[in-house]
């Protein structure tokens, strides 16, 4: 009898769990995020020597195998400074034209705000994602050291991906090869504009190029960027090669994979770039 | 007390995942350690406990997953309650059965999530490399984390049923 009734209040805690979780995404999407933040801060801490030591040993290994990477290694590193500079120049004409503007319309009572890009935040990778169909890291910063949602990160010039879940000390970072993953990039040589979307392996797809009713003028080996139109990235900023692009018959749209500039199995350190919006002139 | 102890390994299994298992992934999907253990549950632990145990198991690897949250908590109960109901049935002895169980419970699990992000739109091209890389793993790996959990069996409560 006993062994009957406890049967039975396991059988209805069974049941009431399944239905709670299958109504907990009836709750906003912000009360999801406390216990992710708080498994990441949990986590965090003893899985971060394992991750390390594991990827050091990795690295040691497969050390032997990599001598043919030197010549990428110096492409990728070309590819880079070429994106730095670019982003540089880019930066300095967009500060002068704010210079100008604060010349011209420093009485207006409207204000423009502008996005300032500084205080990086530099965090240390230390896990990966448990789900295997998802492609994120955890990194050592969280929100004691400014990091919000949705913030970019880049390893040296190349863009990773975007801040996802933020816990108090260590934060998910979604990487470009997430199949979740949506940015706007841009083909340096042609101009032309897209959506990178993430294919979960270590090439990408860039998607919803608009229809410019002619021919797109891409080919394997172009340097694609971030185009930063989609508020998250700042413009210029490396993301990959295109090492593969097939014009549909007839469609507007084309089929162009991506190579990801940043090796995602060789990552230790990254660049939280922290956005803040000055409304000052 | 019990429950600690399940907590406590399942803690254990995810960091090791998190920690080294996310930059293994060889041949498209790692072993899924805490699946492992959630069928070593529910194959000799208490069966009332089994549906639990997945769903707290699972709960713990959606927090730390960019995934749908919820999605593995669901998915590992429906497995744990699944094998508990047919554990009667099936031959629980020998390292073949223990990868066939594993290898079967792994597939059901991870077919059931590649379809649910398939219709969540979030299925990559890779999603079936996925789902095999994993089940080999699982099964292969079976027989020596069934012989680790086992040294914890008067802790966890599981029995091995003896061959007749």
């Amino acid at each position: 009898m006993r062994a009957n009734k406890g049967r039975a209040v396991k059988q209805a805690v069974s049941v009431f769990l399944l239905v709670a979780t299958l109504s907990v995404h009836l709750l906003p999407a912000k009360a999801l995020q406390y216990p992710r933040w708080l498994m990441l801060d949990a986590v965090g801490a003893p899985a971060a020597p394992i991750y390390i030591t594991t990827a050091a040993v990795t690295s040691f290994l497969s050390a032997p195998f990599s001598g043919g990477a030197s010549r990428q290694d110096l492409e990728k590193r070309i590819v880079s400074l070429t994106s730095d500079l670019a982003r540089k120049q880019s930066e300095i004409a967009r500060l002068k034209s704010a210079l100008a503007l604060y010349a011209d319309f420093k009485y207006l009572p409207d204000r423009q705000p502008f996005l300032v890009y500084g205080a990086n935040i530099a965090g240390h990778v230390i896990g990966g994602d448990a789900d295997v169909f998802s492609r994120s890291y955890v990194i050592s910063a969280g929100s004691r050291e400014g990091i919000q949602r949705g913030l970019p990160v880049v390893y040296g010039n190349v863009a990773i991906g975007v801040t996802s879940d933020v816990g108090a000390f260590n934060s998910r970072v979604r990487i470009l090869g997430d199949p979740r993953s949506r940015i706007c990039v841009r083909f340096a040589r042609s101009g032309i504009e897209g959506v990178l979307a993430g294919t979960g392996r270590s090439t990408s797809a860039v998607r919803f190029i608009p229809n410019t009713a002619s021919d797109l003028d891409i080919a394997p080996g172009d340097l694609v960027v971030t185009s930063g139109t989609d508020g998250i990235f700042p413009p210029d900023v490396a993301v990959g090669t295109v090492t593969r692009f097939v014009r549909r018959h007839a469609e507007p749209d084309a089929d162009v994979e991506v190579e990801l500039l940043a090796d995602f199995s060789r990552i230790e350190n990254c660049l939280v770039l922290k956005r803040t919006v000055s409304s000052k002139r | 007390m019990r429950w600690f102890w399940v907590s406590l390994i399942g803690l254990v299994l995810l960091s090791v995942e998190v920690g080294s298992l996310a930059n293994l992934r060889p041949f498209g999907g790692g072993p899924d350690l805490v699946l492992l253990f959630v069928i070593f549950l529910s194959l000799y632990g208490p069966a009332d406990d089994a549906p639990i145990s997945g769903w707290l198991l699972g709960l713990a690897k959606d927090c730390l997953s960019s995934g749908t949250f919820g999605l593995h908590a669901v998915i590992f109960m429906a497995v744990a309650f699944l094998l508990s109901r047919v554990r009667a049935d099936i031959f629980l002895e020998y390292a073949k059965a223990h990868v066939v169980n594993a290898g079967s419970a792994t597939l059901v699990a991870y077919l059931a999530a590649g379809l649910w992000r398939w219709f969540d739109g979030a299925a990559a091209a890779g999603t079936p490399g996925f789902v095999i890389g994993v089940t080999l793993w699982n099964a292969l790996l079976a027989p020596a984390a069934f012989r680790v959990f086992f040294k914890f069996s008067r802790r966890l409560e599981a029995v091995r049923r003896r061959s007749s």
